[in-house]
C-alpha cells in the first residue's frame, strides 16, 4: 500500500549504511563516556554531602533573545565582552551589572603544562562571584574535565556551590565560559585580594592553576529590607523574613510554620515588582536558591534590581505548589515492585518499578520549565537513599517522563521518596509591600 | 542475536565493566549510523555516541530483557538526538536550516524532510522499522503496547509521510 514510501525509506537506509565509521574516535568515546559516568556517580555524592545545600532548581531553557540598546552599548565598551554576551543576556540583574560598569575586567593569565588559563573578568559581591575565563592550548582540549575549583579571599576559601556549563565550544582548543560561585552565607571580605584555583584533568594528568587577582571596584553592599511578616495562604502560614538586594541576586528568606498541614514545594512565580509593573523574577539559569523541601527555612534567589531606584517595591507570589504532608511522597516497595502510597491527586503517574528504578509520567507542569521531581529518598531505617541519576525527557511534548535510579546499596524496603515539585496549588495570592 | 552477544548483554546488565565495553564495541556502528541519520555530521554524531555511552553506563542495570539490548541503546540514542536537535533549533531558529552534507539527491532530501515533519514517536517508529528492521513484536514488547497498535501507528506514520510528500508535489504516486 505504501510501496513507494517504503522503497524510498529503503534507499535512505542503504545510503546510511555506506557512511564511513570513525572507528578509533568511537573507541575513544566509549572510554570517555565511561569515565564521565563514573565521575558523575562520585561527584554527586560528594557535592550533596559536602555542602548539604540543595539548589532548588537549575535550568537552562532559553526562549527569546532580546538586546536593549543600553546593554549593547555597554558590551561594546568592554574589550572582549562580546564573547560572553550569551552568558549574561538572560538575566536582567547581570545585564544591569554590565550597563553599570560593575563588571571588572581582569586579564590575568597563567601558563602551565602547555595550557593558558586567563581570568578575563569578574563580578563579585557578598553573595557570590561570576568568573569569566578562557582556557586555551595549542592542542584540542575537548576532553578536558574540571576537577577542583576554589575561590580564596586572603587565603580563606569562600564556601558555596560552584556551577559551570559545558557549552558547545566553537574551537576545540579553547573554552570560553563563566564559573558561578554562590556563597552559602553572605561573605564579608577582609581585603580586595582574591585567588582562584582551577584544577583540570586531561589524559589522566592533573594541572592546577592558581591565579591571584585584585578587585579595584568598590564592593557594593547589599540593601536589606527587613520584612518579618507572616502571611496565610490557603491556611498555610508562611513568613517572609528578609529580602536582601545585591548586585548579582536578590535573596529572599522564608520560613514555614511547622504546624502547616501542607508541604510547600515550588513557588512558580515568586517575583518583585516596582510601581510601573516591571518584574524581576527567579534566576532562570543557575542556582535558584538554598534549602530543600525538608528545611523549615529556605532562601530563594531572584534576578537583581540593585541598580534601579524604584519608588515602590512589591514582593509577590501566586502559584505555589504544595501537597498535604501525609501524602507528599511516594512509598515504594522495590522488592515486591509495588507502589504502596502516593498523592491522591493523580497528576503524576508511576508507570514502572524495577529493583532500584522507577519511572513516572505527567503532563508538563510549567511551560518552558522542567522540574527535578525528586532529590533523595529515605529507607525503612530512616537512612538516606541516594538518587545518583534522574533523567527527564519529553519536554515540550504532551507528556514528560522522569526516570529515577536509586542507589541499590541504600535500599531497605519500603522506601519513601518525597516530591520536590507537584502540580497541585494553594489558593490565593500574596503581595507584600517592601517600600 | 546470537548466544555470545546475549551473554555479553547479560553480564553488562549485572555491572561488569569489561562486558559493557564489549557491548558498546558491538553496537558502535549501528549507534553511530543512528546518530548520523539524525544529526548529519561526524562531530555531533561522535559526541552523541559518547553521551549515549555515558547514559547507558548509568542505566544499564534497569534493562530487563538482554535480547532487546540493541534496541534499548538505539532508543537512548534517538532520544538524545531529538533533544539535541530541539535545543539547537531554539538557538538557530532564525538562521537557515543547516546544510545537509550527506544526502545529495533530491528524493532523499524530500524523504529526510518528510521524516523530520513526523512526531518524535513516529520518527522513532519509522527508524526502528525501516532502518533497523526491528520486528513489530519487539517494538510492541518494548513499548508495552499490543502489536496491533504498533501496526496502526506505523500505518499512520506512513500516511503522514505520503501526505507530506504529496503536498510538496515532488513525488508522483501510483
Amino acid at each position: 500500500m505504501y510501496e513507494k514510501e517504503e522503497e524510498m525509506l529503503n534507499k535512505s537506509k542503504q545510503r546510511l549504511e555506506q557512511i564511513e565509521i570513525p572507528e578509533q574516535r568511537l573507541n575513544d568515546a566509549i572510554q570517555e563516556g565511561i569515565k564521565k559516568a563514573k565521575s558523575k556517580k562520585r561527584n554527586r555524592r560528594k557535592t550533596l554531602s559536602m555542602l548539604s545545600v540543595v539548589a532548588i532548581l537549575m535550568l537552562t531553557l532559553v526562549t527569546s533573545i532580546r538586546v536593549s540598546p543600553a546593554f549593547a552599548n555597554a558590551v561594546a565598551s568592554i574589550p572582549g565582552m562580546e564573547r560572553f554576551v550569551h552568558l549574561i543576556q538572560f538575566d536582567k540583574g547581570l545585564e544591569a551589572i554590565i550597563e553599570n560598569d560593575y563588571y571588572e575586567p581582569i586579564g590575568v593569565s597563567q601558563i602551565k603544562d602547555n595550557m593558558t588559563f586567563t581570568i578575563d573578568g569578574v563580578i563579585i559581591d557578598e553573595t557570590g562571584a561570576e568568573i569569566f575565563y578562557t582556557l586555551e592550548a595549542p592542542h584540542s582540549i575537548e576532553k578536558i574535565s574540571y576537577e577542583k575549583i576554589d575561590l580564596l579571599n586572603d587565603d580563606r576559601s569562600l564556601i558555596g556551590s560552584i556551577g559551570y556549563g559545558s557549552p558547545n565550544q566553537e574551537h576545540s582548543n579553547r573554552k570560553e565560559d563563566k564559573i558561578s560561585f554562590v556563597f552559602v552565607e553572605t561573605e564579608k571580605f577582609t581585603s580586595n585580594e582574591f585567588e582562584m584555583t582551577f584544577q583540570v584533568e586531561m589524559d589522566s594528568k592533573n594541572t592546577t592553576f592558581e591565579v591571584p587577582f585584585t578587585i579595584k571596584n568598590e564592593l557594593k553592599n547589599g540593601k536589606v529590607y527587613s520584612i518579618n511578616k507572616e502571611v496565610e495562604m490557603d491556611g498555610q502560614k508562611i513568613s517572609v523574613k528578609e529580602i536582601k538586594v545585591y548586585p548579582l541576586r536578590v535573596a529572599v528568606s522564608i520560613e514555614f510554620d511547622e504546624q502547616n498541614d501542607m508541604e510547600i514545594l515550588q513557588f512558580e512565580d515568586m517575583r518583585i515588582e516596582d510601581e510601573n509593573g516591571e518584574v524581576w523574577s527567579s534566576i532562570q539559569n543557575g542556582t535558584s536558591g538554598f534549602g530543600g523541601v525538608e528545611n523549615k527555612e529556605r532562601t530563594y534567589f531572584l534576578q537583581s534590581n540593585y541598580f534601579k531606584e524604584p519608588k515602590e517595591l512589591y514582593f509577590k507570589f501566586d502559584k505555589v505548589q504544595a501537597l498535604p504532608k501525609d501524602e507528599s511522597y511516594l512509598l515504594i516497595d522495590f522488592g515486591k515492585k509495588e507502589l504502596l502510597e502516593q498523592p491522591s491527586f493523580g497528576k503524576i503517574e508511576v508507570t514502572d518499578i524495577h529493583s532500584n528504578f522507577f519511572k513516572v509520567k505527567y503532563a508538563p507542569i510549567r511551560e518552558n520549565h522542567s522540574y527535578s521531581l525528586f532529590s533523595q529518598g529515605k529507607n525503612a531505617n530512616g537512612e538516606v537513599v541516594d538518587i545518583p541519576t534522574l533523567s527527564t525527557f519529553g519536554a515540550g511534548d504532551e507528556y514528560e517522563y522522569s526516570e529515577v535510579t536509586l542507589d541499590a546499596a541504600d535500599i531497605i524496603n519500603p522506601v519513601k521518596i518525597p516530591f520536590l515539585a507537584y502540580p497541585n496549588y494553594l489558593d490565593g495570592s500574596v503581595t507584600i509591600k517592601m517600600k | 542475536m546470537d548466544v555470545e552477544d546475549l551473554e555479553i548483554a547479560s553480564k553488562a546488565i549485572q555491572g561488569e565493566e569489561q562486558s559493557f565495553i564489549q557491548l558498546m564495541q558491538l553496537h558502535k556502528k549501528v549507534l553511530y549510523r543512528t546518530a548520523f541519520a539524525f544529526l548529519k555530521n561526524e562531530h555531533d554524531a561522535i559526541e552523541a555516541f559518547q553521551e549515549v555511552t555515558f547514559r547507558a553506563y548509568l542505566k544499564i542495570h534497569t534493562v530487563k530483557e538482554p535480547q532487546y539490548m540493541k534496541t534499548w541503546l538505539i532508543r537512548i540514542m534517538m532520544n538524545y538526538c531529538q533533544d539535541h536537535l530541539k535545543k539547537k533549533k531554539r538557538y538557530i531558529s532564525n538562521e537557515l536550516l543547516q546544510e545537509m552534507g550527506f544526502y545529495t539527491d533530491n528524493t532523499n532530501l524530500e524523504m529526510e524532510e518528510a521524516i523530520a515533519s513526523l512526531s518524535r514517536a513516529e520518527q522513532q517508529l519509522i527508524f526502528l522499522k525501516y532502518f533497523q528492521d526491528t520486528k513489530i513484536k519487539e517494538i510492541a514488547e518494548i513499548e508495552n503496547i499490543p502489536e496491533g497498535t504498533v501496526k496502526s501507528r506505523l500505518h499512520k506514520a506512513l500516511k503522514s509521510l505520503r501526505n507530506f510528500l504529496t503536498e510538496k508535489g515532488d513525488v508522483d504516486h501510483v
